[in-house]
């Protein structure tokens, strides 16, 4: 059925605003990337560019596909086709019309208050209204029409964000420890460190051509949980040593850790990279990555497969002969000149705290406040249920961040928010604010503190309700005040949806896996129990899979296994050496009770999922997108191609002959450089430097030689790059546009060739 | 004069304590199967303050039990372009809403014991590009805001109050003096 306000054909008045008046207030090149996604997306919606290749070019700018995206939802008793205006798709399996999220990058969670604000307003006019924290410092929205996102592109952009390589085979949000440079068992402040690798990977060639995504993370120090280094594909921990009576600033650098189905502890690569070796060794591992690392098999794509069949001696080996033959880069090193800006002041003159107050004030300070290095400043932890904020909370949010403190706001990997240089002295004043918007919870660290993926709710890989899962158990540990029990108040609780572990749970104390169970004719929701897992030291040790239990009955473990350990343990023996010594064949058997599903007739419960109404089904499960589409860069250089030569006829048309004929060369080179990608990865961007070997590896080979036309087409871009654009009368632009549409083609039917001969 | 776009519509309950946000997640869901309108899913947010509480994600439309600015109600919000002149998008959306609250009140679950506090009804328009919350914006939408609310409050009846709060969406309060059911509201219309 057609609704009244079917919006095909109209012109979004709200687009032209945003791309008119903010064109100025972004950089150069990130307007000129939204620009070309923009007339991508516009290909894409008249058929012109390929499903997977614009899946791959709008999962790097982490619009991700969100469940029912496939147009279907199982209602409880069957699976419905969910009526969106038209068929077209946005990718593999995935509709048009369908809503997805936006994963927008936070590099080391740091947040200021106009970018706080410009999220308050995207939630509220793209989304649902709420803005999601995940456990790697991003802000994902859900519910986003890909039409909106070129808009939204923009805005973000206009406050210093970029959603680019947010998701996709590329290099991920780069994290970092949300206390940096105010922590006092810090090694140093490595907040410049992550936004300088953060800066210089980001669109970096060396780092476009992976099989799966890359993961980095910063910590200042070995011991602390905060930004969880060994379960990171590269993690850095600040080191010091002192050289000549100097102190120099380094890296303990891990390569190849990692959750997931698979889960690795990262292993040393070396155990002093100094600060300037940082980015140009990181350059080297990526390249290894990208040119040894597994292409065909996602599922051992990720570098922690690469580390692991060659050892880490091997790896180092080549990373370190790699590093040799890299060119110099002048950003290796110009960021170590202005590292001091990071450097943060307070607003506030510095205070005491003072233990006087209502007994929650009380309570808020002993679990949400942590001082900072500089004497008389606290940072502030503000738990976010679910890691979830609302719009207008967060714009109330900006306001009290302005009372108090400068743009010193970071989000944390355990879904939170933290402020910094808070004068001990405002503490009271700032909780009561807090309060007033429902961000005062004193539970930060404790057990009721819980980190969730979004799992059944959004994700399309989710399996059993991990978010459902978590709030009931807020509700209950709270109810029941285990939060403040002095020997289980500050166990950690984390839960995934699936074995992919975005909720972290191989390094909770107990974690927990959505998995499913056939019981009788019924499909039952149930998790997966890990026990033992370590935050401390970085995510030091992953815990072991116990039993799979029933969703309904999981906060019945809960309460069996913290009711043992209070009763059991051992002098003042931690949860993990309990678990330890307990051992798993004892806990399975305690717990054997909970595992039994009564039957449909005694229970139906069971066979609904926490935060559902409908009978559990598996079925709404999708293709998941986190792997990204495999899209090689003969692929993306084609892609890039198209979309020059689009420009170029948009030119043409409003009568810009120079532009035209400009953008016609240069989508003939782009084209050109496309294919030589399959054989030098490295070409460079010289016109000069892609004819010569353009004619050297496909003219003279004949492998760019039409069957028919024979070698008509590689002509048309030699005579072209000759003569160039100059005097050229408009007729004579016309005709290389045409030419340069024709020369691509050729290109799209020699890839085709060359993939045919590759797979005989 | 703005084109409005993205129109937003929200009436607060007399009695919140009666809108209970697992009862809405339930009925939300009874919506989806065989409906004539496009839903996605239904999302359960009631473990924050000051914002959704629980919505029913459509493709053009949302209906969401809301809390923003901690008062209870039942949100409207049109998502995608609409065609056609101001008066025409007022009336088409406060339709559609008021034919969703009135599904709400006549729906078994809650018993008859909702109710709509009809002396008060919001209006946002959820687009900063297009009505940014100045008071320009306002001056621009009061022709639209104020034949529309003739025709259904009646002319002296209601008064319009903008939205305070610069950092906000455009919207404006109507504050009607005379209080009207739902029903009495849809024939109006």
């Amino acid at each position: 059925m057609t609704h009244p306000f079917d919006d095909k054909n109209l012109i979004n008045p709200s687009v032209l605003h945003w791309k008119k008046n903010l064109s100025e207030k972004m950089p150069s090149d990130w307007e000129k990337e939204i620009n070309e996604y923009e007339t991508e997306l516009y290909l894409k919606k008249q058929g012109k560019i390929e499903d997977k290749v614009f899946a791959e070019s709008r999962l790097r700018r982490g619009s991700y596909g969100q469940r029912y995206d496939h147009g279907q939802r199982h209602d409880g008793k069957e699976t419905k086709k969910i009526n969106f205006p038209n068929e077209l798709t946005k990718g593999p399996m995935t509709l048009w019309d369908a809503p997805g999220m936006e994963r927008i990058k936070i590099p080391y969670g740091g947040l200021n208050v106009k970018q706080l604000e410009v999220l308050a307003d995207l939630g509220e006019e793209y989304s649902d209204g709420i803005l999601h924290v995940t456990t790697r410092q991003d802000i994902q929205l859900h519910y986003v029409h890909i039409e909106d996102t070129p808009s939204l592109f923009r805005r973000l952009a206009a406050v210093g964000i970029t959603t680019r390589e947010a998701c996709g085979n590329s290099v991920r949000n780069v994290t970092g420890c949300p206390y940096a440079g105010v922590c006092p068992d810090e090694s140093f402040d490595t907040t410049g460190y992550a936004d300088a690798t953060f800066r210089f990977l980001l669109g970096h060639p060396d780092v476009q051509d992976f099989g799966r995504k890359f993961k980095i993370s910063f910590s200042g120090c070995k011991n602390h949980p905060c930004a969880l280094a060994s379960m990171h594909d590269l993690g850095l921990i600040a080191v010091t040593k002192t050289e000549n009576g100097k102190e120099k600033r380094g890296f303990e650098y891990y390569v190849g850790g990692g959750l997931g189905a698979v889960p690795q502890l990262a292993k040393l690569f070396d155990d002093f990279v100094p600060e300037e070796e940082l980015l140009p060794l990181t350059q080297a591992v990526a390249r290894i990555f990208a040119r040894y690392g597994e292409k065909k098999n996602r599922n051992r794509s990720r570098i922690k497969f690469l580390v692991s069949d060659w050892g880490i001696d091997k790896f180092r080996e080549a990373v370190l002969e790699e590093r040799k033959k890299i060119k110099p880069d002048p950003r290796w090193n110009s960021f170590l000149e202005k590292i001091n800006q990071f450097d943060e002041t307070a607003l506030r003159p510095p205070g005491e705290i003072k233990q006087i107050g209502t007994p929650d004030y009380l309570k808020w300070l002993q679990h949400n406040i942590r001082p900072q290095r500089q004497k008389g400043y606290s940072v502030v932890t503000l738990v976010l249920p679910l890691g979830d904020l609302t719009s207008n909370q967060a714009r109330d949010l900006a306001g009290i961040t302005r009372k108090f403190i400068k743009d010193t706001i970071r989000l944390t990997v355990e879904q939170n928010l933290v402020f910094r240089w808070v004068s001990n002295n405002d503490l009271p004043q700032l909780y009561e604010e807090l309060k007033k918007i429902n961000l005062a919870e004193p539970t930060a660290g404790s057990i009721v503190d819980i980190t969730s993926c979004p799992g059944t709710d959004t994700c399309k890989l989710g399996i059993s309700s991990s978010r459902g899962l978590s709030g009931e158990l807020r509700k209950q540990l709270a109810e029941k005040n285990y939060q403040n029990d002095e020997v289980i108040g500050n166990l950690r609780i984390k839960v995934s949806g699936c074995f992919n572990s975005c909720g972290q749970h191989h390094i909770a104390d107990m974690g927990f896996y959505g998995i499913s169970r056939k019981v009788g004719s019924y499909i039952v929701p149930h998790f997966q129990l890990i026990l033992g897992g370590q935050m401390q030291e970085n995510a030091g040790a992953y815990g072991l899979p116990i039993v799979a239990i029933p969703s309904k009955a999981v906060p019945k473990a809960i309460e069996r296994l913290t009711g043992m350990y209070v009763s059991e343990r051992q002098g003042k023996e931690n949860f993990q050496a309990f678990i330890k010594r307990l051992g798993k064949v004892e806990i399975k058997k305690r717990l054997e009770d909970l595992t039994q599903v009564p039957t449909h007739d005694e229970d139906p419960s069971y066979y609904v999922d926490w935060s559902d109404v409908r009978e559990y089904t598996t079925s709404d499960i999708g293709k998941g997108e986190c792997a990204g589409e495999m899209v090689s860069l003969v692929d993306f250089g084609l892609k890039a191609a198209d979309r020059i030569v689009f420009e170029a006829q948009i030119d043409l048309d409003v009568g810009k002959f120079e532009d035209a004929g400009t953008k016609a060369l240069q989508a003939m080179l782009t084209a050109a450089q496309g294919l030589i990608k399959d054989k030098n990865p490295d070409i460079s961007d010289k016109p000069d430097e892609i004819l010569a070997e353009f004619k050297t590896r496909f003219c003279d080979t004949e492998i760019f030689y039409d069957p028919f036309a024979r070698d008509k087409f590689a002509r048309y871009l030699f005579s072209f790059a000759e003569k160039g654009i100059v005097g050229l009368r408009p007729e004579q632009v016309r005709q290389r546009v045409e030419e340069a549409t024709l020369f691509i083609e050729a290109a799209y039917s020699c890839n085709v060739r060359m993939s045919m001969q590759k797979a005989v | 004069m703005i084109e409005f776009q993205k129109i937003n519509w929200k009436l607060h309950f007399k009695n919140p304590e009666a809108a209970q946000a697992d009862d809405f997640f339930k009925v939300f869901n009874t919506w989806i199967p065989d409906s004539p309108e496009i839903f996605i899913d239904v999302a359960d947010y009631q473990h924050v303050r000051d914002g959704t509480i629980t919505i029913l994600v459509g493709h053009y439309v949302d209906y969401a039990l809301d809390e923003m600015d901690r008062k209870l109600g039942f949100l409207y919000s049109h998502k995608r372009l609409m065609d056609g002149s101001n008066q025409d998008k007022l009336q088409n959306t406060f339709r559609d809403f008021l034919n969703h609250a009135q599904k709400l009140l006549d729906d078994s679950f809650f018993k008859g014991k909702l109710n709509f506090d009809t002396a008060e009804l919001l209006f946002f328009i959820n687009d900063r590009a297009l009505a940014p919350n100045t008071p320009q914006t306002l001056e621009a939408a009061k022709p639209d805001l104020i034949q529309f609310a003739d025709k259904i409050f009646g002319k002296g009846n209601y008064t319009i109050k903008p939205q305070a709060n610069s950092t906000k969406r455009f919207g404006v309060l109507f504050q009607n003096s005379k209080p009207i059911s739902i029903s009495e509201l849809i024939k109006k219309i």
